[in-house]
Order: C-alpha cells, then sequence, then structure tokens
C-alpha cells in the first residue's frame, strides 16, 4: 500500500481551562471559529496534512481537556507527542502562574484592552524553556498556520538531522520530543521547540 | 131758359121715368121708361147692349125726349134738397168757426207746455247720465279691489319665499312655491307681473335642488371628517361592553376604584407610627377623570348632525325627485365608501390601520343611523352591497399587507385591532363571517411566526449552548435552576455542592421558549370567542407543530459536523425534554383551563412526546458515526508496511493511540446513558473490526508477508484486550470480544495454516474456523502466496513442492467458495 504520507507528527495541545486551545485547532483544522464555550471533554484529535519542502507531512493534533478532573488521562498523552503546544490566555495571567506551576507555559488573552500578560513576559519565558514564542489569535485568525507550521519544520529538521546521524533507515524510530508553547486567541502564541 | 122750360116738360118725363115713384109723363111710352132704368141701374159695359136695343127699335128721338124729360126732372129735385138744407149749412159753418179759435188757443197751451217738458227732461238727462257714470266706476272698483286681494297673497307668499331662501330654509321654501303655484298663481295668471314672478320662479326650485346637493354635500363632507371619531367611539363602546384589552388586574382595579368612589372618598391607612390616620382623598383628580370620560360618551347623533339628510329628503320629497335624491345619495355613499376602504398609500405604523378600521366603522355606524332613520334613502340590500365591498377591500387589504408581517407584537395588536372591529361591526348588525376567516388566517400566519420565531431562537440555542451539564454551587442557585425546569432526581437535593444536573442549559431555554411560545399562540387566541377545550385543543396542536419543527432543526442540526461532546450532551437533553412535555401539557390546561380543570386529560390533541424520537435515534446514529469516523481517522494513518520482515513485536502506533483515545472516551463521557454506551461501544469495536478486515482484505495490497501479519495479529490482538478489558460498565465483555472473532479466526488460520481442519470442518456446526468465509480466506492466502513467489523469485529459489501444495489448497477453497 503506498503511503500517503511522508512524516507523521504528532502535537500535543495543552494549557489551562478555557484558554482557547480548541479553538486554536478548529482555526488550524477547519479554518473555522465557533464562539461558544463548549470543554472538551477527555481527548479529542484533528488531522491536518501539510506540506513542507514537498514533504506530505500528517499532523495528528491531540487537544486535551484543559480541566483539572481529565489531568490524569490527558498527561500520559504527553509521552507520545512529538510536539507540544502550550497555550495560554493573555487576558488572564491566573492561567500562565497555574501553567508555571505545572512547569510549562502557556497564556491565553483575549482582546489587547484586556491583556495582563505582555508579549515581553511570553518572550521571556519561552527563552527561560528554550522554546520558540508567538502570539496568535484564533478568532481572528491570526499567526495559528504560522505556529503550527513552525513546529512542523522544527521537527522535521530535528527529525532529518536524526536520519542522517543514524543512517537515515527508519523514521519512526527517531524519538523526536519538542515542547511547543502555543499561544491562542487573539494576539498571542507563545510557543517552543525543543529537541531532547 | 127756353131748355129749362123745353127741359122742364122733357124733364117732367124724365122724372116721370127716372122713377117710378116719380110722375109718369103720359106721353111716355113704358118702353122709354124700361130703356132710362135699364141705363141707369145697369153698369156701363151694358150700356152698349142698351143703346143698340134703343137704336133697334129706331125710336132715337122718343128716346132722347125722354131722357130730356128725366134729365129736367132731376134738376127740379136737386133745387129742392139745396134750398131746404141751406141753413143748417150756414149754421154749421158758424160752429165751425168757433171750433177753429178754441183749436188755436189749445194749440198755443200745448205748446208752452211741451217747452216746459223739453227744459225739465234735459236736467234729468243729465243727471241721469252722471248715475250711470258713477255706476260704471262703482263696479271698476270693486272688480279691481278683488282681483288685488287675490294677487295680495301672491306678492305676500314670494315674499316669504325670497326670504326663506335667504334664510337657506329650503323645505319652507319649497313649500311656500308649491303653494303659491298652485293656490294662488292660478287664478291670477293674465297678469304681466305674475307672468314675470313665474318667470323668476322657475329657476327657484333648480336652485334649492342645487343648495340641497350642496348641503348634502357638506354633511357628506362633515361625516367624512367625523367618520374616525365615530369609528373610534363606537370600537370604544364595543371594547368596554367585551372588556377589551382590559385584563383582570384592570378590572379588579376598576372595580376597587368604583367601590372607593361609592363609600366615600376618605382613605384609612396605617401610618408609619402605627396609627391610624384618615387620609382625604383628592376629589380634584377624580373629577377631572369624570369629565373626559364624559366627553368620551359622545354618540354618533351628537357628532353629526342628521338634519341635512332628513331635511335633503323631504325636499326631494317635494319636489317630486325622490328616486333622483336616493340614486345621488347611493352614489355618492358609494363613492365614499370605496374611499374610506381605499388604504392609505403609506399606513406603516399601527396607528394607520386603527384609524383605517375607525374610519370604516364610522362610516358604518352613519350608515346604520341613517337607514334607520330615513329607511327609503338606503335599503338593506344596498346596506348589504356596500358592506360586501367593504369586507372585501379590507380583507384584501389587509392580508396583502401582512401577508408578510414578519412582526408578532404587530399582529398581536392587528389582532386585537380587527377582532375590534368585527364586534363593531356586528352589534350593527353586519355580517362579519367573512373577516373571522381573516383572523383565522391571521393567526395561522401568526402561529408560523412565532413557530419561525422560536425555531430560530432554538437554533440560536443550540449553536450557543455549552453543552455542559449545569452545575449549580449553592442552594439558592439550585432552586433557580429546578424553578425553570422542574426535573430532576430526588436524590440530588441531598448531594452536597457543587450539584450537576444532567442536562446543559440548553435544555432551560428550550422549555422556557416553549412555554413562551405557548402564551404567544394563546395571546392570539384571546377573545376570540372560543370555548376552553377549542383553545386548548388548537394550543396543543400548536405546540405539537412548534416540537415536530424543534425536532427537524434538531435532526439537521446533528448532522452538521458537531462534535460528540455536543452529541452526547444532545442525546441526554433529549431525553429531558420529552420528559418536560407532559409538564407543557399541564401548563397548557392550567392556562387555557384555570385552576379547577388540571387533572382532567379528556383532551382531543395529545402533546406527542415521540416527536422527538426520531430525533434522539438520529443523534445515536451520529455518535455511533462520529466515533467511527474518529477511528477512520486514526485507522487511515495506519501505514502498513505489508512486506515486513518481521513484527516489531510491539502493536502500531495507531493501534495504541486508537485504543487509548476510545478508552479515554469511554471514561470521560460518564454522562453518556449507560445503554448507549454498551451501544456505541459494541458498534465501535465491530466497526473496527470491519475496518481492520477491509485492510486486510483491500484489492490496493498485492502481497503480504508473514511478518506483516504478525504485525497485523498483534494489532488485532490490542483491540480483543481492549475489549476483554471491558471499557464500558455493564457491557458483556464475551459479547464485545465476540466482535473481532472473524477477524481472529481468519488470522488464526491463515497464520498456523491449517487448511485442513478448515476444509474438513466447513460449512459445519461447530467448526473451529466457522467465521471464516472460503472466499475471503483465499484472498489472504493468495495475497501471501504472491509475496512467497516476489520474494523467493527475488531470492532465485523455487519450492516446487511448497507451490504445489498452495495451488492445491487455492484450488480446495475455491470448491468451498463455490459449494
Amino acid at each position: 500500500m503506498a503511503k500517503t504520507y511522508d512524516y507523521l507528527f504528532k502535537l500535543l495541545l495543552i494549557g489551562d481551562s478555557g484558554v482557547g486551545k480548541t479553538c486554536v485547532l478548529f482555526r488550524f483544522s477547519d479554518d473555522s471559529f465557533n464562539n461558544s464555550f463548549i470543554s472538551t471533554i477527555g481527548i479529542d484529535f484533528k488531522i491536518r496534512t501539510i506540506e513542507l519542502d514537498g514533504k506530505k507531512i500528517k499532523l495528528q493534533i491531540w487537544d486535551t481537556a484543559g480541566q483539572e478532573r481529565f489531568r490524569t488521562i490527558t498527561t500520559a498523552y504527553y509521552r507520545g507527542a512529538m510536539g507540544i503546544i502550550l497555550v495560554y490566555d493573555i487576558t488572564n495571567e491566573r492561567m500562565l502562574r497555574k501553567m508555571l506551576k505545572r512547569m510549562i507555559i502557556g497564556n491565553k488573552c483575549d482582546i489587547e484592552e484586556r491583556r495582563e500578560v505582555s508579549r515581553e513576559r511570553g518572550e521571556q519565558l519561552a527563552i527561560e524553556y528554550g522554546t520558540k514564542f508567538m502570539e496568535t489569535s484564533a478568532k481572528a485568525n491570526l499567526n495559528v498556520d504560522d505556529a503550527f507550521f513552525t513546529l512542523a519544520r522544527d521537527i522535521k529538521n530535528k527529525m532529518e538531522i536524526n536520519e542522517m546521524r543514524s543512517g537515515g533507515t527508519n523514521s519512526n524510530s527517531g524519538r523526536v520530543n519538542v515542547n511547543g508553547a502555543g499561544q491562542k486567541k487573539s494576539f498571542f502564541s507563545n510557543w517552543s521547540c525543543n529537541l531532547l | 131758359m127756353p131748355n129749362s122750360s123745353s127741359n122742364s116738360q122733357p124733364a117732367n118725363t124724365g122724372s116721370e121715368t127716372a122713377s117710378t115713384s116719380y110722375v109718369a109723363y103720359p106721353e111716355m111710352s113704358a118702353e122709354q121708361e124700361y130703356f132710362l132704368y135699364e141705363l141707369e141701374t145697369t153698369d156701363s159695359g151694358s150700356m152698349g147692349l142698351v143703346l143698340r136695343a134703343i137704336y133697334d127699335t129706331g125710336d132715337v128721338q122718343k128716346f132722347a125726349r125722354a131722357l130730356q124729360q128725366r134729365i129736367s126732372h132731376y134738376d127740379k129735385n136737386i133745387q129742392k134738397v139745396c134750398s131746404f138744407h141751406y141753413q143748417s149749412f150756414v149754421d154749421a159753418m158758424q160752429e165751425l168757426m168757433s171750433l177753429k179759435e178754441q183749436c188755436q188757443m189749445i194749440k198755443k197751451d200745448s205748446l208752452s207746455i211741451d217747452e216746459e217738458v223739453q227744459e225739465a227732461s234735459e236736467r234729468l238727462c243729465q243727471k241721469k247720465q252722471e248715475i250711470v257714470r258713477y255706476r260704471k266706476l262703482m263696479k271698476n272698483a270693486k272688480t279691481a279691489m278683488d282681483q288685488i286681494s287675490v294677487c295680495l297673497p301672491v306678492l305676500e307668499n314670494y315674499a316669504k319665499l325670497q326670504e326663506q331662501m335667504n334664510n337657506r330654509k329650503y323645505y319652507q321654501a319649497l313649500k311656500v312655491l308649491e303653494e303659491l303655484e298652485h293656490t294662488h298663481l292660478a287664478l291670477v295668471e293674465k297678469y304681466r307681473f305674475t307672468q314675470v314672478l313665474a318667470k323668476s320662479m322657475a329657476p327657484v326650485r333648480l336652485e334649492i335642488k342645487e343648495k340641497a346637493y350642496s348641503e348634502f354635500k357638506d354633511f357628506l363632507e362633515n361625516i367624512k371628517k367625523v367618520a374616525g371619531r365615530i369609528g373610534k367611539h363606537a370600537s370604544k363602546c364595543t371594547a368596554e361592553q367585551h372588556s377589551f384589552g382590559v385584563t383582570d388586574a384592570d378590572r379588579a382595579k376598576r372595580l376597587q376604584e368604583e367601590a372607593r368612589k361609592n363609600a366615600s372618598s376618605v382613605e384609612i391607612e396605617v401610618s408609619a407610627d402605627g396609627s391610624i390616620v384618615k387620609k382625604q382623598m383628592s376629589p380634584k383628580k377624580q373629577y377631572s377623570q369624570e369629565t373626559t370620560e364624559d366627553d368620551e360618551q359622545l354618540s354618533a347623533q351628537d357628532l353629526i348632525d342628521f338634519t341635512p339628510v332628513h331635511r335633503c329628503c323631504q325636499i326631494f320629497n317635494v319636489l317630486g325627485a325622490k328616486e333622483e335624491f336616493e340614486k345621488y345619495y347611493r352614489q355618492q355613499r358609494e363613492d365614499q365608501s370605496n374611499l374610506v376602504i381605499e388604504p392609505v398609500q403609506k399606513m406603516n405604523s399601527f396607528k394607520h390601520y386603527v384609524e383605517y378600521l375607525d374610519e370604516i366603522v364610522g362610516f358604518f355606524v352613519v350608515e346604520d343611523h341613517i337607514l334607520l332613520t330615513e329607511s327609503s334613502l338606503a335599503n338593506p340590500a344596498y346596506k348589504d352591497k356596500l358592506w360586501e365591498n367593504a369586507l372585501q377591500k379590507i380583507r384584501q387589504t389587509l392580508d396583502a399587507r401582512f401577508g408578510g408581517c414578519p412582526d408578532v407584537e404587530m399582529m398581536l395588536r392587528m389582532k386585537k385591532v380587527i377582532l375590534l372591529f368585527i364586534l363593531t361591526m356586528k352589534s350593527y348588525g353586519y355580517t362579519v363571517a367573512p373577516l373571522y376567516e381573516l383572523l383565522q388566517n391571521f393567526r395561522d400566519q401568526y402561529n408560523e411566526i412565532l413557530v419561525k420565531e422560536y425555531c430560530a431562537q432554538f437554533e440560536r440555542d443550540l449553536e450557543r449552548d455549552n453543552y455542559t451539564p449545569i452545575s449549580v454551587n449553592s442552594e439558592e442557585e439550585f432552586r433557580t435552576v429546578i424553578k425553570q425546569f422542574p426535573f430532576y432526581k430526588r436524590s440530588m437535593e441531598q448531594e452536597g455542592f457543587p450539584r450537576r444536573f444532567a442536562f446543559s442549559k440548553f435544555v432551560i431555554s428550550a422549555y422556557t421558549q416553549s412555554k413562551q411560545y405557548l402564551i404567544g399562540c394563546l395571546k392570539f387566541m384571546d377573545n376570540l370567542q372560543l370555548n376552553n377545550s377549542a383553545v386548548d385543543d388548537t394550543v396543543r396542536r400548536c405546540a405539537n407543530v412548534l416540537l415536530g419543527r424543534w425536532a427537524g432543526i434538531l435532526k439537521s442540526f446533528v448532522h452538521k459536523r458537531i462534535s460528540l461532546i455536543q452529541l452526547v450532551q444532545i442525546t441526554i437533553n433529549l431525553g429531558y425534554l420529552e420528559k418536560s412535555c407532559e409538564s407543557l401539557g399541564t401548563f397548557i390546561t392550567s392556562k387555557t383551563s384555570g385552576e379547577e380543570a388540571i387533572g382532567t386529560t379528556s383532551h382531543q390533541v395529545v402533546l406527542s412526546e415521540r416527536v422527538f424520537r426520531d430525533a434522539r435515534s438520529e443523534v445515536e446514529q451520529q455518535i455511533d458515526e462520529c466515533i467511527q469516523s474518529k477511528v477512520d481517522e486514526i485507522i487511515e494513518l495506519s501505514n502498513y508496511d505489508w512486506e515486513l520482515p518481521a513484527s516489531s513485536g510491539q502493536a502500531s502506533d495507531f493501534i495504541s493511540d486508537l485504543i487509548n483515545f476510545l478508552q479515554t472516551t469511554f471514561t470521560s463521557f460518564t454522562n453518556l446513558p449507560s445503554g448507549l454506551a454498551k451501544h456505541v461501544c459494541t458498534q465501535t469495536c465491530k466497526h473496527i473490526s470491519q475496518t481492520l478486515m477491509d485492510l486486510l482484505l483491500s484489492s490496493d495490497t498485492k502481497c503480504i508477508s508473514t511478518g506483516a501479519l504478525d504485525q497485523f495479529s498483534l494489532d488485532v490482538m490490542q483491540c480483543e484486550m481492549f475489549t476483554s478489558r471491558c471499557p464500558v460498565a455493564g457491557v458483556d465483555p464475551l459479547t464485545l470480544s465476540m466482535t473481532f472473532a472473524d477477524l481472529r479466526q481468519l488470522l488464526d488460520l491463515v497464520m498456523s495454516a491449517d487448511w485442513t481442519t478448515f476444509n474438513a470442518e466447513y460449512g459445519k456446526d461447530h467448526a473451529k474456523y466457522i467465521r471464516v468465509k472460503a472466499s475471503t480466506a483465499i484472498v489472504v492466502l493468495e495475497k501471501m502466496i504472491e509475496f512467497e513467489r516476489k520474494s523467493t523469485g527475488f531470492f532465485g529459489i523455487t519450492k516446487g513442492d511448497r507451490k504445489k501444495l498452495l495451488d492445491t489448497i487455492v484450488r480446495q477453497l475455491k470448491n468451498l467458495e463455490i459449494q
């Protein structure tokens, strides 16, 4: 059976409840936006195929429930993820702090007027964790694609380097772990990429 | 004298012969005598004969002598007589002379008398002539007086006529004119002045007619002006009569007010410090209210002076042109009616419609009044015609204007206005049945709008719902929720906070919406004079319509790409909506029949709880499909290498992901009803099994290595483990495991190459590979042979026996397939 893709990257969206992970994902996978807030139960995923440098890459993005009661379920998914996007709300500092406690950064914000977390703060955190950073808006469709593409490209690059080192026989054996801190809603995406 | 002597002789003889009495002379013969006698006595004619006879006798001498004698005789006699009478003659003469004198005297006297008489009679004549003249004068004067007395009334009446014309009292004027013409003028036609008068009076009738028309026109204009007010007033009266637009609260308030008025204007109030205070009502306010009310009590008769109509009627009656006027009246009224029923171009506000209908009411109220008072003018047939005309137009207008009216409030208000119109017109005895039809149309339309509105709201609620079970953190919140939607498990009351309801806020809003919708439907039926059960049935029908539409909306909504979370919450919500139907029924009963009727269930129309059942199964179907599509998406990532030399020893990534995902999903959706969960779980497993089977049998895969088969088997094993772990509470692990039995038997058969058993037992009840069909077995076997051929060919090694064996097996399988 012919392969329908060159790479399969599993990405994970994490962040506190209500920061807009599902919205970011919907914007990326369906290019749609829904104003109503439906909290995710358990875990969901979306798949989108992108092309980078002539390579077909399938991105399977796992969208975790942000609510505390699903934490045990969702953390089980961290292990298999090749890239992680941390999402926080720029309008809510509390959510940023929460993320910090869990050693991951994420923030979400709504509108510039309600910004509580400055861009500089997000960048600083990204540097601290050695990740890339971006401010996004799922609603206004700002930087969402960029965030995913940047992450996918980084994973691809690391993977190819890995392949070359190991003789480049099997792409599946190369374990790549990426910490991505992406940012959602309105204007803010924080995002980091880290090769372990 | 000789002759006389000589003659005396004869004379003697003659005398003798002449008269016998005389002395006959002796010498005279008898014959002579005779002759003389004959001569004396006979007439001259016979003289001839006598003479002849004398001559015949020849003695003519003798006879001449006889004759001589006779003559002398007579002479002597004459002398004697004369002498005798001479004296008396003289006396006579003397007497005559004296007579002559006397006669002359008399003549003289008579002449003087005559003169006197002449003189006297001349004066008399003069007097007489004078008398004659005066007599004549008197007679003339009398005649003149008579004539003038006849003419005077003419003049008087004419003056009166002019005055009345000036005072615009046309009817009286007409009467006078009539009298003038028929009684007075007829007698004095001959005068020139009367002719002039007659001439000048000729156009008066025409003038009166014109004046009457113009007055009538003024009247028409007048009524047109006040028609609106009359209509408004009539409507108001009807409204009051039917307690229209007055809520119970208002009515109660009014009663109270009246009672208060009747009792006393002193109100007793308990003041803040507890003492009782008498409070004087301000009477001023009340008075002012009353006055305004009185103002409004004016009736049609007060607003309009109908006298012009009556006057016109009388005038035309007198003019003998009654029919002309009737015709004119009807024409005018018809024109007016057409004008009134013709809607104004821009009727864009509610006020315009009220005015429009009020005008029509006014028009017909006036018409009715005229019909009552002047029955000759407007007969029922004519009135009905007008009304029918108007009805048609009103219907047209309202239908056209409200055909697409999207405003429920407006419809509701219009309904009231139309209803009021109907009642008002009915009270005046007009047929209003078609208007009820109009109202019915209105109702249908109104309901349709309502349904649409609430459907839209329903859709919005569907879109906006957070699909999260409602969670309450305090008793207060809990009460708020159950007040709006009284369905919950009793045990919840014992739970600690936060308490969670199974349904999301969508259920509450849908339930509230449905109640509001029903109230909306009921509102339209206010005052429609339907009995309770009819209202109840209608509302129930409406409710069913709405529920049906909602179910439809739900069905189509779940076909949009919505998430599992939404679908699951929708099924739960639907369950609650179904339960709430009964409560809606009770709600309807309480609204239509009042408190006392609750509990009786004799409704013709039953709220069908079933309406949601279809939608529900649709949603459940969608849940299956939603999970299955997720499964498909993951399986699509499988990326099997069918020529794998050896299995990795662990399950493929995708299958771990899939199992994890399912596990997570089933553990996370704690609110999924257990029956549904079991069903979904089984369906999902079946689907996975089928999809994997398809993958294995897919014609895209030409060859399969043993290694790949091992890997595949390993993956299927993961699934089997998943089923045995009992991912959903209550599901029978055995049943669930059976979902992969087909696949497992096939894999076992092919991997162990146990063809002998398969062939021997094929088709038997307790066969080891009972679920494997020969045809599927062939497919897999051929793929394996193909791989073997490729790989051995590649390495240049031929295993003749092996090939033969395989060919035999394939042949046998094909035989089995044919069986």
